[in-house]
């Protein structure tokens, strides 16, 4: 039963990190109605900022917080740049062109730190603690701490904040948002940087967690979709239980189910894409939840 | 002193033409109405004043010249256009509705305030302040959407068929409302009506758009005396 | 202008079209006869792969030029195309052209059974269904180590030519894969020339508006999923035939991307489209990778949001346009030249400029 207990544990700690990149979608997908399948490579991209930025020798936190940074006027530009101009063409441009922009940033980040595997240092120490027969190493407790702190700011910003404000009524009714002096352009590109911010925090939970290298976040993102596509890829709160549910049923599956073996991981959270989206494509959570964060 | 100029615009949609130099004035703290059967150009000539579509001719506000402006920049500049339908943002409640109708303004404290008189104005907003906007009744949409657009502060409000849709008594409310807003904060409105009755009788000027032209013109009183006018616009 | 002169001064040039395009073919196909036996061993060897990519990316392009659904999970079908082409002839000792049919049958079903939820799914969340299979495909070649050869794959035995085919087996199997390329692009071409076309295209345009039409449009759209990953099947077969090798690292969500990519260049919605598309995934990736592994994807990645954000059309969606405009340009400088009394009307100028303007842009 302690075994048990402490698959959950573990699986709410990988949990935390798909639903961090799950809010990234989340987010982009409820401003700009796009779903970006290059959140993912925008994340390593971000991963790899922060080891340059070690590499350099600046301190670890300052080089996340500078990845974060640089990733957030990335996100930006690549809305202003590339997505703006196709926003409003139908959903087979946009897929492709955020497919596009995918395989832009993985081999950017090949060519620009190859495609060998480097290694990120964890913001967190080596400890752990017990909680009655329970061990939460640090590493675990921070990364849902910090997926805790996200969902709290990305509230308060959302709901306490005229920006926030103008984010959702944007996302509600552009040409509304417009007539009441809203500009729609920059609450785009807002949104985009919000969300590569957010998925830039993902990449930097996965790199020291696995290696650095182009592919990295290349099972992850399928997870976040997982995590995503539970709350219909409008609802962060179903993004966040998403999370949780893909990063548990996954070390639960690896501990009980070992004959799936390790390359069949992946077809778990897959059956549960397919599965909502079948049954219920709105998401578990509709479009009626009360807090709409 | 004009609040609203619109001199000899003409505007259209891809090649199509659709208004042919329109002229129209919004006089200070004055009400006008303009009328035109469906299809005549209303929302065509209220969609160029806010920026909406590209136009040729002069549209000023306050003397100030509007062209090559976007939408939003016109909204800031304070002109409110409540769009023909729900133009309300459905799934954000009615008190951020009217929070974010504020947006151009800074003044927190009397936003505040406003949003009260919002309430004042229009009592079935209070009680449904934390629903979403979608849940609403289209009559307690129109009224959001008014309160929403008088939430700007705007020098001038432009309405698109406020009535359409609504219960009698429902339109006699609105109306009622409208005509307070005018007489006591001396906002400037344009109102689009079809249904012309009350809109005449709220209104200083009155035009008439006919196939994308400005076929008359007047005080309210002397349009609604017009034989054309009344027979095709107020069913007598 | 009288009623009559229009269908006369049409009718001359469209026969003329007619017979030209006859013509045209009829000299491809003598061309495409020959080849083997000018050009070199190897050179045949990559004519057979681009005309296998073609088929699949034909197979696409009914998907998602043609209806308009977004597809990732073209690489799935191709493995599995690919992998029941091998699996029949080991284990059903089957020859190599009844091995591609059992492919096709197999992919076809297949297809059928992922093209029943596809229906009700719009373009997005079609995307993420298919992106499911597309990251299925290596795990599940991984996990059925014992038929699949695992990660490291698999030899596969080429077709060998009977004893009076004296070319070499490169040429043999160049004409094998011809015959199925021929009779496919000329059955599909027949299937979106008629009355299917027009409601493939109305279904593209609005669903509503097809339905409205009298086109049962999930029927349509579970058929065309099928025939798509059927031309999946097939050239995926036909491909591991040509090559000789199967393994899981050529079926991954890459090779989904390369052939959007590739028919996006090509032309959505066009057959020869995919021509051009079975060119550039036979000899980009080659030359890509040879300047580096990033590279390759920078051209892809590139590629891909070029084509989409300035050259919508692709190729031959392009040339196809200004070849159109061109004729309606020079229609209208006609009509306008003929009737130097009448008054053109505006629209008709603009049309004539409009028209001009796209063409001197576009070329
Ligand atoms: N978005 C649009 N695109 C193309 N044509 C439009 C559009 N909106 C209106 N029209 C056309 O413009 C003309 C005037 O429309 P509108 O201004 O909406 O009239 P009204 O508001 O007086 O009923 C109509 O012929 C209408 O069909
Ligand atoms: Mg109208």
């Amino acid at each position: 039963m302690q075994y048990f207990f402490q698959q959950i544990v573990n699986g709410i700690g990988d949990g935390a990190i798909y639903a961090s990149l799950g809010l990234a979608l989340v987010l982009i997908y409820r401003t700009t109605n796009i779903a970006n399948f290059a959140q993912g490579e925008m994340a390593t991209f971000s991963a790899y900022i922060a080891w340059q930025m070690v590499d350099w020798g600046v301190p670890l936190w300052w080089s996340f917080l500078i990845a974060i940074a640089v990733s957030m006027v990335v996100g930006v530009l690549a809305y202003l740049l590339l997505v703006r101009s196709v926003q409003h063409r139908d959903e087979l441009t946009i897929v492709i062109v955020t497919l596009g922009l995918f395989l832009a940033f993985n081999s950017f980040d090949g060519a620009m730190w190859g495609f060998l595997q480097l290694s990120l240092p964890s913001p967190f120490p080596e400890k752990s603690f017990a909680i009655g027969a329970l061990r939460f190493n640090a590493e675990l407790l921070g990364t849902i701490m910090i997926l805790i702190a996200i969902s709290i700011g990305m509230f308060l910003l959302l709901q306490h904040t005229r920006l926030g404000t103008a984010l959702r009524a944007s996302a509600s009714n552009a040409t509304s948002a417009m007539l009441v002096g809203i500009p729609f352009t920059a609450m785009m590109a807002i949104g985009w940087g919000l969300a590569a911010g957010l998925g830039a925090v993902s990449g930097l939970l996965v790199g020291p967690k696995l290696t650095l290298d182009p592919n990295m976040m290349g099972a992850i993102i399928i997870y976040a979709f997982a995590a995503a596509v539970v709350g219909g890829l409008t609802s962060y709160r179903g993004a966040v239980v998403g999370g949780a549910i893909v990063g548990i049923s996954q070390a639960l599956s690896m501990a009980y189910l070992p004959w799936l073996g390790s390359d069949l991981q992946i077809l778990l959270p897959l059956m549960l894409i397919v599965a909502v989206l079948i049954i219920k494509p709105e998401g578990l959570f509709g479009s009626t939840v009360v807090i709409r964060v | 002193m004009n609040v609203l100029e619109i001199k000899g615009v003409s505007a259209g949609y891809g090649r199509i033409p659709v208004l042919h130099h329109v002229s129209l004035v919004v006089g200070e703290k004055s009400i006008a109405v303009l009328l035109g059967a469906n299809g005549a150009g209303k929302t065509t000539t209220l969609r160029a004043v806010s920026g909406m579509i590209k136009y040729t001719g002069q549209i000023l506000l306050d003397g100030k010249d509007l062209k090559g402006r976007g939408p939003d920049q016109i909204a800031r500049l304070g002109i409110a256009h409540g769009v023909q339908g729900r133009g309300t943002f459905s799934d954000l409640t009615v008190e951020d509705n009217l929070a974010v109708g504020a947006f151009r303004r800074r003044d927190k404290a009397e936003i505040a305030v406003d949003i009260d008189q919002m309430y004042t104005l229009f009592p079935r907003l209070r009680e449904r302040r934390k629903q979403k906007a979608g849940s609403l009744s289209g009559g307690e949409q129109q009224m959001l959407a008014v309160g929403r657009a008088l939430m700007l502060k705007p020098r001038v409000m432009l309405l698109d068929e406020p009535s359409l849709g609504l219960a009698p008594v429902i339109i006699d409310d609105l109306y009622e409302a409208l005509q307070r807003v005018n007489r006591l904060q001396g906002i400037a409105m344009l109102i689009v009506e079809q249904n012309a009755n009350l809109a005449l009788e709220i209104a200083n000027d009155a035009y008439v758009l006919e196939t994308g032209s400005m076929v008359l013109s007047g005080t309210a009183r002397d349009v609604s005396e017009n034989d054309g006018v009344r027979a095709a616009y107020l069913g007598n | 202008m009288s009623s009559i002169e229009i269908p006369a001064m049409q009718s001359a040039p469209r026969g003329e079209v007619v017979a030209t395009k006859i013509g045209v073919g009829f000299v491809l196909v003598l061309i495409l006869l020959g080849m083997p036996l000018v050009i070199p061993e190897y050179q045949t060897f990559q004519l057979t792969g681009v005309m296998t990519y073609a088929v699949a990316a034909l197979g696409l392009n009914l998907i998602t030029g043609y209806v308009g659904q977004v597809s990732l999970g073209h690489n799935a079908f191709f493995a599995l195309g690919s992998y029941a082409a091998v699996l029949s002839v080991v284990y059903l000792g089957v020859n190599d052209v009844v091995a591609v049919l059992i492919a096709a049958v197999v992919t076809f079903i297949f297809g059928v059974l992922a093209g029943y939820p596809a229906k009700r799914l719009r373009g997005l969340y079609l995307a993420l269904i298919t992106l499911v299979l597309a990251v299925s495909v290596v795990p599940l070649v991984k996990q059925f180590k014992a038929y699949t050869g695992g990660a490291a794959g698999l030899m596969v035995d080429k077709p060998v030519p009977p004893a009076w085919f004296t070319l070499g087996q490169d040429a043999w199997i160049y004409y094998m894969v011809l015959a199925f390329t021929l009779v496919i692009f000329w059955l599909v071409r027949n299937f979106v020339g008629g009355s299917n076309g027009r409601a493939l295209a109305g279904i593209r345009e609005s669903e509503l508006a097809a339905s409205s039409m009298g086109v049962d449009v999930n029927r349509l759209k579970v058929i065309v999923f099928g025939v798509g990953s059927m031309l999946a099947g097939v050239g995926g077969a036909l491909a591991t035939f040509t090559i000789g090798f199967i393994g899981p690292d050529s079926f991954t969500l890459m090779l989904s991307i390369s052939f959007l990519a590739a028919i996006v260049v090509g032309g959505l919605g066009t057959i020869w489209g995919a021509l051009v598309a079975g060119l550039f995934l036979q000899f980009v990736p080659s030359y890509a990778s040879d300047l580096g592994q990033a590279f390759s994807g920078a051209v892809y990645g590139g590629i891909l949001i070029a084509c989409m954000t300035l050259m919508p059309n692709g190729i031959v969606g392009s040339l196809l346009k200004i070849a159109s405009n061109r004729r309606e340009a020079r229609k209208a400088a006609d009509r306008t030249a003929g009737k130097g009394a009448e008054k053109t009307t505006v629209a008709e100028k603009t049309t004539v400029k409009a028209a001009a303007d796209r063409t001197a842009r576009a070329t």
